[in-house]
Order: C-alpha cells, then structure tokens, then sequence
C-alpha cells in the first residue's frame, strides 16, 4: 500500500469517529461555552445579547484570579503529595507475587468504584469529634478537648490525596511492574543501596509514566469541588465550588465564563508542562 | 585460588532450583555454565553475584567465604541477559554510573569511562542515547560497564542470545580477548554448545539443578560422565537396551544392537542406555528406522529417520537411498550408561 492510500484508509476510518465526537461532544461545548459571552444572567439561547461583560467582572478585581491560583497551587501539590506516597507504595506492590499484586489492584479498583461523595462523607465522619478519630484519641486520653478535625485546610488536602492515591498507583503499577528488575539488581551490585538505587535508577527511569501520572492528577483534580466543598472551609474551597454555586444559582453564563477561564488556564499549564518536561520524557524508552 | 561453590542449595517454596551443586574457578579461567532453559545455570550465577540466597552451602572467593556477603562486596561485574542498561543515560554516562561508588573525581571518572569505552570500540558513541545505539552497540556499553569497577570476576547471563550470528562471533572473540587482557575469571551461562565450546576454557553441563560434568570441551564430548552429557553434549541418538550374554539387544525386543563387547564390562540381564553419533552405526545391527529424507554432507551421505518417535541422523551405509533400514550401532565409538544411571 502507498503511503498516500495509507493516509486515505486512515481518513476514511476515523472520520465516522472524528464526525460522532464533532457531534456529541464538540458542538455541545462550544455552544455551552459560547454562553460565556452572553450577558451576565442570559444564556443566549434565551435571548441575551453576546456581551464581554462575564469576563468583565471575572477581573474585575483579583478575587477570582487569585482563586484561581490558589487552585491551581492546591492541585499541584495534592498530584506532588500523591505521587511521593504513591510511587513507593506502587514499588511495593509491584515486587508483589502475581496473587497479591493482583489483589492489591482489586482493592485499588474497589476504592476508584467509591464515589467522590461518599469518600468525603466518610472522612467527615472518620475526622469528626462525636464518631470519629479526634474522640477516640480523647477517649484514650490521647487528646485533650479535641475538636472535629473538619472542615479545615488540612482535611481536605489529606482526602484529595487519598482520593488520588488509587488512580495514581493504578497508572504507575503497570509501568513499575514491566520495568526490568536487573535494572536495580546491578545497580546494587555497583554497590549502591536500596534507597540509592531507588532515587537513582527507579524514578528517573520511570519519569515518564511518573509525569504523565501527576498530569493526569492535576487534571483530574483541578476540576474538583465535592471534596473541597465538604471538607474545606469556604475560604480553601476550589475554584469549581465557585462554578458550582454559579450554576445552582442559573447564572449559567457566569458559571460557563468561570470554567471557561479555569480550562484555558489548565490547558495553558499542561502545555507550557509538556513542552518543558514531556518531551524529555516522550524521549526515554518505555521499560 | 579462585571462586568456589560448595554443596549449594538454592530452595523456592517448594521447588529445589539447585541441588547439592559444587563449582571450581580458577583465577584468570573462563567458564561457561551450559544447560536446557531452568536447569538452575542462571540461579547458580546469581548465588554467585549474591543476588540469590542459597539455602546451603557455600560460596567461597579467594579462600574467603563470601555466602553472605552484599553483591557489591564480591568485587564481581556482571552482564545481564537483558543487559540492564539504564535508558536514562547515555553510553558514556552508564559506563560512569558504577565509578561514582569509588573514590574517584569526576574527570578521573570520566577518563576512565572512556578508556573502557575504547577498548569495546564505543568510544565515538560516548554521547548516544540507549535508545539510538544497536544491540550489538549496547551488549558492549554492558560489558565495559560490569568492567568498570575493575571486577576479579565477571558474570554474564547469556549475553549473546539476543544478536544475530555473525555479531555473535564477533562479541565473543572480543570478550576472550579482554578476559585475557585483564586476566580476570568469567563465568557465561549459556543454553548454546556452540558458544561455550568455542569461548571458554572450561564447560559446567548442567541438568535438573545438578552439575552433570565439568570439563573442558574435549573432555566433554570424548569422556561424558553421564547419559545427560552424552545425550545433550554430543547431540547423539539414543536408544534404550538391555543386555544379554551375547549382545545388546533393543529394550523389550529380540533387535541386536550390537555384538558381546567384553571390554565394556556390562552386567547380564541389565538396562543401558546408548548413546551414539552418526558415524558409529553398522550394517550388522537389527534396529529398523524408517528414512525419512537424505542429505549430502560433501563425501559423506546422511539419512534423517524416525526411530520410535525419535528424529535420529545416521550415515548412509546402504546403497541407493531405501525407505526402511536396519543398522547396529559400533559400541566402541558410543557411551553406555545404566538406564537407572539417568535420573
């Protein structure tokens, strides 16, 4: 086959796909985002004029931008904390018999099926003072006139890293798993211990996968609000809290002009990410 | 006094990998530890690095037992079949990667790297990437790399068996020519005769988690210690007989074999095991094959048959190319062995 019908049958073949993801994913976003420029209060599609004034009031002044921030600083360093407890757990498993590795994924896969609302449930009772850890630590005489350990700062970001550990580990357990294990072997034959050997010869071979685990975790979070909204004081919530009210509140276009800011932001931090760290990455080979 | 394997054992779960396997390697010999895939070569060679524990036995070096000590204490490179190479470095960088453990600047370093790097013939290639170097390429970025930290020992878990047959050749000629140079020992496991006959001073035959024999490759193929070394050393026939007063007779037939042969001093009424070449079969024997194909080898024809299943390759003494013949096999230039000899 010539390159040139190899490109054709290739066309041909994605285009029913690339047509079906035009039609139910695409155009919906654009007419959804297209309601950003709207005027505050009236979607366009019932009768508001196209206005910048979302935008407008967005900068206004630096409320939302330094929520936006704040946001994008949380979801970085829940994917760091997740990825520095993850990744040597994963290495344990990993080194696992297939049984236990396998049933260490089942769990992992148990805890993702757990959603977002009940995690956070649970740790409102699991951080609570009547039920919870803060009054049994009393109870043994452990604490003092504890209090409930939400809603708080702390709280949430512990959730948002327990939630994530599993989609963390379940990304890098593949990589870890097939990466050759004479890799340490000699290298602990150089002499170099296992420590040494995992800082030196684990991670940088694994950045790869590593750096596409925190993208994922990054993306996946920056989006979150359940576990802000629940765990957080209203001054740690996340920036899709503020989208969230916006929408129960039918200032769509508002809400649209919010998210709207917060995808071009992520979009903007995952590619300027890439084109500085992925390439390097993209170059390694897989093992 | 070199490298010593004492009565080891190597046990996982349930399964014995090593039984009772003893080894001796003299200082500036190679030898090559050769055997079907999971008879235990690969295991005896990672008790010997210290990454495998034994479940008894002894490993000594230089006189000193070094049964527990680290990997890196036994002053050993190695070569994995993988070759280990770390992806995240260059050629030049891995082969430096093991001299950051010594005492050493990083020109000292450096120099060093290089000076390894030249003698694999590497050296303009310093700065590839892994992933931009061929096999043949990175099997010598590994080798220079065990050889870094100056090993009295170098252990190579089949090097070669993932490179074509010529660059094969080539690597192992190279390999000789260094283990010489450097006077170091080397012990290469290897599934391929061929390979350990040609590079090594001395073959262990292994089988079934047992040294079989070690010998040189004269040794081996003249004088096999046991129907195993007859069998998969010299890639010989084998037909299972039994004796009686006049002859050897097939098992469990009235098939002459091959006439009393008094020399051999085999016991009336018992079972053996005969193993012979192509060229040890007579015209006076009563085992029938059916002839499957001819070849010529050059003055000399061969007929592939089927024996009892078995594909055996034997001279064609007949004339014209029959579809069945009957042949005896000349015992003075085949191995016998007790059947219950095997295991």
């Amino acid at each position: 086959m010539t390159r040139t019908n190899s490109t054709r049958a290739t066309l041909l073949t994605t285009l029913p796909v690339l047509l079906f993801v035009l039609l139910t994913s695409v155009l919906p976003i654009c007419f959804l985002l297209s309601n950003a420029f709207s005027e505050s209060g009236t979607a366009l599609d019932q009768g508001g004029g196209w206005s910048l004034e979302n935008f407008r009031e967005i900068f206004y002044d630096s409320y939302y931008v330094g929520r936006m921030l704040y946001t994008v600083a949380l979801v970085v360093l829940v994917s760091i904390l997740t990825l520095m407890l993850a990744m040597p757990l994963t290495v344990i498993i990993a080194r696992l018999k297939n049984f236990w590795r396998s049933t260490w994924v089942v769990l992992l896969l148990t805890s993702l099926a757990l959603s977002e609302v009940l995690t956070a449930y649970a740790w409102q009772i699991i951080l609570s003072k009547s039920s919870g850890l803060p009054g049994w630590l009393e109870g043994l005489g452990l604490l003092t006139d504890a209090n409930s350990w939400w809603p708080g700062f702390p709280a949430m970001l512990l959730v948002l890293v327990y939630f994530s550990i599993p989609i963390a580990m379940v990304m890098l357990l593949p990589p870890l798993s097939r990466m050759d294990g004479s890799l340490s072997d000699t290298a602990r034959m150089m002499g170099f211990s296992k420590i040494e050997v995992f800082w030196r010869v684990t991670l940088p071979v694994l950045r790869r996968p590593i750096f596409q685990t925190g993208l994922l975790l990054f993306l996946l979070n920056s989006g979150g609000f359940v576990i802000s909204q629940q765990l957080g004081r209203p001054s740690d919530w996340m920036f899709s809290v503020f989208i969230a009210d916006f929408m129960r509140s039918f200032n769509v276009p508002f809400a649209v002009a919010l998210a709207l800011c917060l995808l071009l932001t992520v979009v903007v931090l995952v590619g300027v990410t890439y084109l500085a760290f992925g390439r390097e990455g993209a170059n390694s080979r897989d093992v | 006094m070199g490298l010593e394997a004492r009565d080891v054992f190597v046990t996982m779960g349930q399964t014995a990998i090593l039984k009772g396997v003893d080894l001796d390697i003299a200082p500036g010999k190679f030898i090559a530890l050769l055997g079907p895939s999971g008879c235990g070569k690969t295991t005896l060679l990672r008790v010997l690095a210290g990454l495998q524990e034994v479940s008894n036995g002894a490993v000594f070096f230089e006189g000193k037992n070094i049964t527990s000590a680290k990997p890196a204490e036994r002053n050993c490179g190695m070569v994995f079949q993988s070759l280990a190479l770390f992806p995240h470095l260059n050629v030049v960088e891995n082969v430096m990667f093991p001299l950051k453990k010594l005492d050493l600047t990083k020109s000292e370093r450096l120099d060093r790297a290089l000076s390894l790097l030249e003698m694999v013939h590497m050296v303009e290639f310093r700065d590839r990437p892994m992933s931009r170097i061929s096999g043949g390429q990175a099997q010598r970025v590994a080798i220079a790399r065990a050889l870094a930290q100056e090993p009295k020992l170098l252990l190579l878990d089949e090097p070669f068996s993932a490179l074509d047959a010529e660059l094969r050749e080539e690597l192992r000629t190279e390999i000789r020519v260094i283990q010489r140079k450097l006077g170091i020992s080397v012990v290469m496991v290897t599934h391929d005769q061929n390979e350990a006959f040609t590079v090594s001073d001395v073959v262990g035959v292994m089988n079934n988690g047992k040294m079989e024999q070690v010998g040189t490759p004269d040794d081996l193929m003249s004088k096999p210690t046991s129907s195993f070394v007859a069998k998969f050393v010299g890639q010989r026939n084998h037909i299972s007989c039994f004796y009686r007063a006049d002859g050897l007779y097939e098992a469990g037939t009235n098939n002459l074999v091959s006439p009393a042969c008094s020399s051999l001093n085999l016991s009336p009424y018992t079972k053996y095991d005969l193993y012979y070449s192509s060229e040890a079969i007579t015209t006076s024997g009563q085992i029938e094959a059916e002839a499957l194909y001819y070849r010529n080898l050059g003055g000399r024809n061969e007929i592939c048959a089927r024996y009892k299943g078995q594909t055996i390759w034997i001279d064609n003494l007949w004339s014209g190319q029959p579809h069945r013949v009957s042949f005896g096999v000349d015992l003075s230039e085949s191995f016998i062995f007790r059947a219950n000899d095997e295991d």
